[in-house]
């Protein structure tokens, strides 16, 4: 049995609002520790909304290097300077910029943000289509992390055109992002505040929860003994029993990021406003970063933004129209409205804003030694993705997709690679390079599209 | 509609993905003019809708057996497929919380639970959510919280156990069946008393606080509040009789609390409930009646109405202050005020029906809102109340929630009509005519200029193959319409260069076409027509059954019924309590 790494809640608040090193902590031992296993792999998908200002139609290419082949670092910093990926040069070697992936089943605001980590078919009528199929990032987890399931995270408000769409579980079913760092961390943190307590009354704390989770369990699986349950009930059933069945102690802790609980609790209620969102963001990552590095969770998706981000960022210090308004390049959601001044832009600076994201995680991951050697960086495979290619024609073909890290050594980085086909194809190399192989042990061809195997992409696999 | 285009946006309730849901989010995502699909689908023809319009509801069945359609009496219905494990929605788990203990407040604690999308038409349809891993250990994070406060607090434990035997075997049992009962919404079975029971005895060991009952009390209240059986509204009732299942008296009063109170039974309709005085479908309108009469629910027919109009986005609405100073920061909570204001008083004041939501010559109007329909405000004095009373209308230019300033400044730019979004909503929400999404790659509308009118600019971008086939003939109408109605709510015949407005054209609803001159004239057509009742029942189930309407014949042959009473006056109230004793509330298919 995996061990479960979502400790319990503590309220910390009382703390001092202290930038908190977490404890070790050994009070007490898992229940039951992980077997020997292969390397691990890491895997956080970031996705953006709205397009980029890539070229396409009538729009300039601001976002990618000049040239494909190796990427420099020296262009990046020099010819290049002004592109969006060059936000990432200090990364250069270790990213690859894929180009010329189109999405098959589904695009715009509501199939394109399905699209992104599903590559699957989808029903339903918009703007609330389903995939019929899990995200990769579940996908993974399933397979390489029985009981432990990814972190699914999101920024910015909700009750909008459509909010979560990025992370999708058992027969595609909508897993809902959490948008409140200071819940998210509560929720991931385990008892350090209680590291200095008495261990006996540590133990009482977890066996009066395991007592309560059994018979919950119990519950559950009376009400899923019954015959007459729907398909859809059971499935919705069995992650609820999911969830209970994998609760355990998580006790033991490890050293990991430093986590600015003051901060987070200061946006605590207000992580929704446009002045937040970008704070909210690296907060996010920064937890991306805190549960990779203690072990609680090996996959993670951040959607940035609901499927038509409205956020307002302030950019030459004054505060722009909705994020969604400028990539149409008038003042409304394309109804009509005045033309809005320098669109493009503008939407170069969002563009460039989510590079910096990108690169605030990349910067975390690769702050984390590992045991084995190496950083968390070295042994992840990181996706920033697109919903949507680019602003007015809201095209689903040619959606920006940029990797970071080898995966231990699977993907040859530091490449600038067109290579036109089905964006399957990136999921199928991330999940492979995740560890993930067909029963025949052969990698994995055909994530997402029932009709065809569409294979890995050949040209960045080592 | 031609069956084959609305079966694509329909798929049973039961699979993932909710059926058809009013377009609004689609509109507010940025389509602009053309909105057709670009093969299939938009027929153009009106009238021919989902649900029963073109039809009054009488006649026989529609196929061999079906259950005739009563044009009067009680509706005769049938169920359609729901889930038999519909999940509180936060706000019903705060609401239940505070009943189940007792609380005078809603606890607030569900602000810490995983902010959840709308997954739905509205978002009290709990069979669409779920609970997933941090979603549980919210739960379990409340559970404690709450379990403890209470368990270690007298007074409230108090209020929760007033009478209890002495002994602790008997107090611990009894305590258990009785709060299990309320938390559960049922009397438990033995073996859940059993099981309950043995977590109670490990309280003293656990906590060892000294007070063995509390201790029990602390533990076994937080599993019973992270219990399936409290966080689902469980409907395991399975006595199949004549291919329907009869739910449980318990069942029955949950989902009549859950629909009107968006919480647990109260002590009297779980006094009835356990009395068998909701078998019948008397004894449950009678009990629907009683609750009707509760100022609490209120709030429900508020919710109702806000998510229907969509007015959470009023708060949006603020324009430029030099242009309009009255539609200033803060303006949406009082336009909202105002709708509310409004419906209340048709509702429950005056107990009247959905023809007069719609063409009330009168609004309520604070002073802000007043000055917005151009009457005078009175002056007060700082700190002085400033409440929303009765202001009339003038009736050739206002009818009801489609003209008023919330409706009308929210789908505008500046003072420009937003007509196309103003006319998908009447498509959508109050007639529900299905639309497809838009195409990609659609063309924004040209600036408003001084030489051409709004109506003219919007014609000329969505004449054309295929935005025109939805456009020409469904969206564009409706929406000018309403050109009389500037975006800042003001009446005007002529545009702001000069050129007059023309409010006129032509649609057909129920298979008549018919002819309008401006927003009255449309509206009083629409608001006697079947496809507007149907549409508004159909919202109201939805709500009320919270579940999507369905595809199934049951579902068509409800909406037909309910929407003929609304047509011949019923008040919303009885078609409420209609509704809620129905067949098709009350029992469910296998």
């Amino acid at each position: 049995m995996s061990r479960k790494s979502f400790g319990r809640r503590r309220f910390l608040k009382g703390m001092g609002g202290a930038v908190l090193g977490l404890p070790a902590l050994d009070a007490f031992q898992p229940r039951a520790r992980a077997a020997a296993t292969p390397p691990k792999i890491y895997s956080a998908l970031m996705m953006q909304q709205n397009g980029s200002i890539q070229g396409h139609g009538n729009d300039p290419q601001l976002y990618w290097p000049t040239n494909l082949g190796p990427i420099s670092a020296a262009d990046m910093a020099g010819v290049d300077a002004g592109q969006t990926t060059s936000e990432l040069k200090d990364y250069a070697s270790k990213l690859i910029f894929l180009r010329k992936q189109d999405f098959k089943f589904s695009s715009n605001h509501d199939g394109g943000p399905v699209a992104c980590a599903t590559g699957a078919p989808v029903s339903g009528p918009s703007p609330r289509q389903l995939p019929n199929a899990p995200s990769a990032d579940f996908f993974i987890a399933s397979k390489m992390t029985p009981g432990l399931e990814p972190l699914t995270l999101y920024a910015g408000k909700k009750g909008t055109y459509r909010d979560d769409a990025f992370s999708f579980s058992t027969g595609g079913m909508l897993r809902v992002g959490d948008n409140n760092p200071w819940n998210v961390y509560q929720r991931l943190s385990g008892l350090e505040g209680m590291a200095q307590a008495d261990p006996a009354l540590l133990q009482k704390i977890a066996t009066r929860r395991l007592s309560v989770n059994d018979l919950v369990r119990a519950d559950l699986n009376d009400l899923l003994a019954r015959k007459e349950l729907s398909q859809a009930d059971r499935n919705r059933l069995d992650q609820h029993l999911t969830s209970v069945r994998e609760m355990e102690i998580n006790m033991t802790t490890t050293l990991g990021p430093m986590i600015d609980t003051a901060a987070m609790q200061a946006v605590d209620g207000m992580q929704t406003t446009d002045a937040n969102m970008i704070a909210v963001v690296q907060m996010q990552l920064d937890l991306i970063a805190f549960a990779f590095a203690t072990d609680r969770a090996r996959t993670a998706t951040l959607q940035v933004g609901g499927c038509n981000d409205h956020t307002m960022y302030t950019i030459n210090g004054k505060q722009q129209p909705p994020y969604h308004f400028i990539s149409h390049r008038i003042m409304t959601d394309g109804g009509s409205g005045a033309p809005i001044a320098d669109a493009i832009n503008l939407h170069h600076e969002i563009d460039k804003i989510h590079a910096r994201y990108f690169k605030h995680l990349l910067d975390r991951l690769s702050a984390i030694n590992l045991p084995t050697g190496g950083t968390l960086l070295d042994s992840s495979v990181n996706l920033w993705v697109n919903s949507i290619a680019d602003g007015p024609p809201h095209s689903g073909k040619d959606v920006p997709h940029t990797l970071a890290g080898s995966a231990g050594g699977f993907l040859k980085t530091g490449l600038h690679v067109s290579s036109p086909g089905f964006a399957n194809r990136v999921l199928n190399t991330i999940i492979t390079a995740c560890g993930v192989r067909k029963a025949d042990g052969s990698p994995i061809d055909n994530f997402g599209d029932p009709s065809a195997a569409q294979g890995l992409i050949s040209e960045i696999v080592a | 509609m031609p069956s084959a285009f609305v079966s694509q946006f329909r798929t049973a309730t039961d699979q993932k993905g909710p059926v058809d849901w009013p377009w609004r989010r689609l509109a507010v995502a940025g389509l602009s003019a053309c909105l057709a699909l670009t093969a299939t689908a938009c027929s153009g023809v009106i009238g021919d809708a989902k649900t029963g319009s073109g039809g009054s509801g009488t006649g026989p069945a529609t196929k061999p057996g079906d259950i005739p359609l009563a044009t009067s009496g009680p509706i005769t219905s049938l169920p359609a497929d729901s889930t038999r494990f519909p999940r509180l929605t936060h706000q019903q788990w705060e609401n239940t919380v505070r009943d189940l203990l007792r609380l005078p407040a809603v606890p607030g604690l569900s602000s810490m639970f995983v902010a959840e999308p709308l997954q739905s038409v509205f978002d009290n349809n709990g069979g669409v959510l779920t609970v997933d891993q941090d979603l549980r250990e919210d739960y379990q994070a409340a559970a404690e919280n709450l379990a403890n406060k209470v368990a270690r607090t007298p007074s409230l434990l108090a209020t929760l156990a007033p009478s209890l035997p002495t002994d602790p075997a008997g107090k611990a049992s009894a305590f258990i069946k009785t709060f299990g009962a309320r938390a559960f919404r049922r009397p438990m079975t033995d073996a859940e008393v059993a099981r309950y029971q043995a977590l109670f005895d490990k309280g003293a060991t656990l906590f060892g606080s000294g007070d063995a009952f509390a201790d029990g009390v602390e533990l076994v209240m937080s599993a019973f509040l992270q219990s399936p059986n409290f966080l689902y509204r469980v409907e395991s009732s399975d006595n199949v009789v004549n291919g329907r299942v009869r739910l449980s008296d318990h069942e029955v009063a949950a989902r009549l609390s859950y629909g009107l109170l968006n919480s647990m039974p109260d002590d009297a309709l779980r006094a009835a409930a356990d009395a068998g005085k909701l078998s019948t479908a008397e004894g449950v309108a009678a009990e629907a009646k009683r609750i009707m009469a509760l100022p609490v629910v209120q709030q429900t027919l508020a919710d109702f109405q806000i998510q229907l109009m969509h007015m959470r986005d009023f708060d949006s609405i603020a324009r430029d202050p030099t242009q309009a100073p009255l539609l200033g920061q803060g303006v949406g909570a009082d336009l909202r005020q105002e709708a509310l204001s409004l419906m209340t008083d048709v509702v429950f004041a005056q107990g009247r029906g959905v023809t007069e939501l719609l063409t009330a010559p009168y609004t309520f109007a604070n002073s802000r809102v007043a000055q917005l329909y151009g009457q005078a405000a009175p002056k007060l004095a700082a700190g002085q109340a400033d409440p929303f009373v009765k202001i009339n209308l003038d009736p050739t230019q206002r009818a009801g929630l489609l003209t008023q300033m919330g409706f009308i400044t929210n789908y505008a730019v500046g003072d420009t009509p937003n007509l196309i979004l103003r006319g998908v909503h009447i498509v959508r929400d109050v007639l529900c005519l299905p639309l497809p999404p838009p195409p990609n790659n659609v063309p924004p509308l040209p600036a408003v200029t001084a030489d051409t009118t709004n109506r003219k600019r919007v014609e000329e971008l969505t004449k054309d193959s295929p935005c025109n086939t939805c456009h020409t003939a469904i969206i564009n109408p409706l929406g000018f319409a309403f050109e009389n109605l500037n975006g800042l709510g003001q009446w005007r015949t002529k545009e702001s260069g000069g050129l007059p407005v023309d409010a006129s054209g032509s649609y057909s609803l129920d298979g008549m076409p018919f002819t309008f001159d401006g927003p009255v004239s449309l509206i009083k057509t629409i608001a006697a027509t079947t496809a507007a009742h149907n549409c508004f029942v159909e919202h109201m189930i939805e709500y009320l059954y919270g579940r999507d309407i369905t595809d199934a014949d049951a579902d068509h042959n409800l909406v037909a019924q309910a929407g003929l009473r609304s047509k011949n006056e019923t008040s919303i109230k009885d078609l409420i309590v209609e509704l809620v004793s129905t067949d098709a509330f009350i029992t469910r298919l296998p």
